[in-house]
């Protein structure tokens, strides 16, 4: 029994040490090259779909049950909404519109879900015509069937007094 | 007595599994890891109406970001505290902030995100006008980490309306 016991507590041990380090460590783990290409994919999907005006194509981007927290703070829930809702945008005031997007920050909070920043550029709204309108997207992304995708996300408009950085400055090279 | 050790062996291999799968299921979120979070919601939202970046800042795992409702970006625990004070040393003076509203959910039984709709009070504009108070409504996500909720994500909205 005693060399049972011995042998079960070795088992315990390497079990602890299966288990993930502490959570700072293990966010620079989580994520593998492809988990990153595919979530940097996601932005690049955005930015076809906005100026093409496919908001089928936009919406996919976003899961079923997923949130779209607009730049106004209306809430738009579910993939259906989120979509009905910009394509009512993009009969109107957007249908003129490009938007450039440029992957700001992304960082894994756990297997299968991050956080992801982004700077984002937009032209040709039919309201004010000649401003570049800028701002600061923010997405939760999770993976459900080896797939990424938005489960929240927000917007924020800058202030016309709110400096660029560095990821506004890469972006106006892109903005037509 | 053998087999009481083995079956806890097999527990204890079956939850490190799980747990470094990431399959843990939300459903084994702590009870208590709600109310841990509402309190830490609670507690920025005094430290801000007291104009205490620190204690603000404290809240942040080291690599937080924070995205204000002007679009202002501050990554880090230092960035946020710096930022935050300037923030109540110039338009935030004599701000005060309430908390309205808080909805919490759990992606993992260590990951959750909070949506938070707080009203501020006592705003100035550049030119040292007073504004109106005004709705916003953040999204925050946070980590658990040794035992303690923190934030690690925090991107703030006015509200139009």
């Amino acid at each position: 029994v005693h060399r049972a016991f011995q042998t079960v507590m070795g088992g315990l041990a390497v079990a602890t040490l299966c288990l993930p380090a502490g959570a700072a460590d293990a966010r620079s783990q989580w994520g593998s090259a492809a988990d990153r290409e595919q979530i940097s994919g996601l932005l690049a999907r955005w930015e076809d779909a906005w100026n093409t005006h496919d908001m089928t194509a936009f919406a996919s981007i976003f899961h079923e049950d997923g949130v779209w927290i607009l730049w106004t703070g209306d809430v738009w829930k579910g993939r259906h909404a989120i979509e009905e809702g910009h394509v009512a945008a993009h009969k109107t005031v957007f249908r003129n519109s490009t938007q450039r997007e440029l992957l700001e920050e992304l960082t894994f909070v756990g297997p299968g879900a991050a956080v992801v920043r982004f700077c984002s550029a937009l032209t040709g709204d039919d309201r004010a015509p000649n401003e570049v309108i800028r701002s600061r997207k923010f997405l939760v992304v999770t993976k459900r069937q080896s797939v990424w995708k938005v489960s929240w996300g927000q917007n924020t408009r800058l202030r016309d007094d709110v400096a660029e950085g560095e990821c506004f400055t890469k972006l106006r090279g892109r903005v037509p | 007595v053998i087999r009481h050790i083995l079956v806890v062996l097999v527990l204890a291999l079956t939850a490190a599994t799980a747990t470094a799968s990431g399959a843990q299921a939300p459903s084994s979120v702590v009870p208590n890891d709600e109310e841990a979070i509402r309190t830490v919601i609670a507690a920025t939202t005094e430290a801000f109406s007291r104009h205490d970046a620190k204690a603000w800042a404290a809240f942040c795992t080291p690599d937080a970001e924070l995205v204000t409702v002007r679009g202002e970006s501050m990554k880090g625990i230092a960035a946020i505290e710096k930022g935050l004070a300037t923030i109540f040393q110039t338009r935030g003076r004599n701000v005060t902030l309430k908390t309205l509203e808080t909805a919490v959910r759990f992606i993992r039984p260590d990951v959750a995100l909070a949506h938070v709709t707080n009203e501020l009070s006592g705003l100035a504009s550049s030119q040292g006008q007073a504004l109106p108070p005004h709705q916003e409504l953040s999204i925050r996500v946070l980590v658990k980490d040794q035992g303690v909720w923190r934030i690690t994500a925090f991107h703030n909205t006015i509200l139009q309306k």
